[in-house]
Formats: C-alpha cells, sequence, structure tokens
C-alpha cells in the first residue's frame, strides 16, 4: 500500500497531459513522410553495390574415401557407410577400430 | 559397483537425454541427408566438426560401433545388448586416458566421452528410425561377422 500513492501523481499527470505525445506524433508523422518523399524523389543510384557473397562452407567431408567397392568412409567421423545404404559397423572396425 | 558398471550405469541416462534432444533434432535433418547414403551428413558434421581431439581415431570409431549397436537393439527385431559386453567394451573404448589430466580433468574428460556417445546414439537413432531395412541389414551383417565383435546378446 506504501507504494501506491507515490505512483498515482504520475500516473495523473500522463492522463491529464497527453499534448506532449499528440505533438510528439505529429512530428514523428512528418519526419517519416519527408523520408518517404526523399526516397521516392531520388532515383536509386546505378552504381549501387551488391552485397558480397556469403562465402560457402568447407564440405567437411571431402576426405571421404572407398577403401573397397560399396563402402564409403568418412575420417572426420570414423565411420563406413555403405554406398546407398547404412553404417557400416565391420568397415569402421576394420578401417578406424583397431 | 564397478567402475565399468558405474560407467554403464551414467550411459544409460547420458543417452537416454541425449538422444531425446538428438532426435528431435535428426528427424528435422533427415530431408537433408545426401543421395549417397543415409546418413544425417549435416547433423553429423554438426557433431564431430571441430570435436576436441579427446579421443583416438580408433576410440571414436569404437564409440561408433557400441552407439549403433545400442541403436539397433531400438529399432531392429531380434536384438539385445549384452550389459557386461557393453560395459567392457565403453571401458575398453575409455582405457586411453589423458595422461596429463588431474582428478577434476579426467572427470570431465568422461563426461565428455559419455556425451559424445550418447549423442551419436541419438543420431543412429534418427538414421536407423529414417531407413529401417537397410539399418537393421547391416546389423545382421555385422552379427554374420565373427572378425568383428559385438556386444548383442
Amino acid at each position: 500500500m506504501a507504494l501506491a500513492p507515490a505512483t498515482l501523481p504520475g500516473a495523473m499527470t500522463a492522463r491529464a497531459d497527453n499534448t506532449g505525445a499528440v505533438i510528439g506524433g505529429v512530428i514523428a508523422g512528418a519526419a517519416i513522410g519527408a523520408a518517404v518523399s526523399s526516397a521516392i524523389n531520388h532515383p536509386p543510384s546505378t552504381h549501387s553495390k551488391k552485397p558480397p557473397p556469403t562465402p560457402s562452407k568447407p564440405n567437411p567431408w571431402a576426405d571421404a574415401y572407398k577403401p573397397t567397392g560399396g563402402i564409403k568412409c568418412y575420417p572426420a567421423q570414423q565411420a563406413c557407410y555403405n554406398n546407398g545404404g547404412a553404417f557400416n559397423a565391420n568397415w569402421t572396425h576394420k578401417v578406424y577400430g583397431k | 559397483m564397478t567402475r565399468s558398471a558405474g560407467i554403464m550405469q551414467c550411459v544409460r541416462g547420458t543417452m537416454a537425454a541425449l538422444a531425446v534432444t538428438v532426435m528431435a533434432c535428426g528427424s528435422a535433418t533427415v530431408a537433408v541427408a545426401q543421395d549417397d547414403n543415409d546418413r544425417l551428413d549435416d547433423a553429423w558434421a554438426d557433431l564431430v566438426i571441430d570435436q576436441e581431439p579427446i579421443l583416438s581415431e580408433s576410440q571414436f570409431a569404437q564409440l561408433n560401433n557400441l552407439a549403433y549397436q545400442a541403436a539397433v537393439t531400438r529399432i531392429c527385431d531380434g536384438y539385445a545388448l549384452d550389459q557386461t559386453a557393453f560395459s567392457e567394451g565403453l571401458a575398453a573404448a575409455m582405457a586411453e586416458q589423458p595422461t596429463e589430466a588431474d582428478q577434476d580433468g579426467i572427470r570431465e574428460w568422461e563426461a565428455a566421452v559419455l556425451f559424445r556417445i550418447g549423442a551419436t546414439y541419438g543420431l543412429f537413432l534418427a538414421e536407423g528410425n529414417a531407413r529401417p531395412d537397410g539399418f537393421c541389414a547391416s546389423a545382421a551383417a555385422l552379427r554374420a561377422d565373427a572378425e568383428v565383435p559385438n556386444v548383442w546378446q
């Protein structure tokens, strides 16, 4: 309850005097209107620079190799897979696990 | 409780928690698996690229095979983990520890390894659920190969 009186005067003031807010809104509207007008009246520059292309990520699997037909191994993962298929535990063990 | 049994207990909790997270990620990345195989390339890249070398190449491969076999038991019919063999396999994969770490350093390292196997398990769950036929055929090939150890019953 001790806090209520302290907050009331501010709230009353805000309700009683919103002139500043109205003027602020008008000024803000004028500024936005000017900015839009300025943009319309200025043709886009023909020399605008394109943003630089995003550098492509290096392929983390570039060192993959085939120890035998039908098997592909990935050193970064220490794992081998069947071509067109699933994880191959046999070749993973043979190539990396020993 | 033996050290390997303690590790196994910790792994179960870690793997279960991580699997939920990675499954959610994995299901979103199924579409980006490249045509050359069923691997979730982008998800794997997020996991392994820039991975600190906390393990040797051989140790990482052993974790891969353990995580794969654990995932197989969830997806393919007729497979169950041999808990003792799994624990021993994990203990073997973790036998080579950092030599210059103190006790706290070893604990951090163990946590990092368990995190890695849990995340790997989740990725294999995602791959296996996306394409179970090939995933389970590969499991059958592993079980049939006497030269490669497995941790199934």
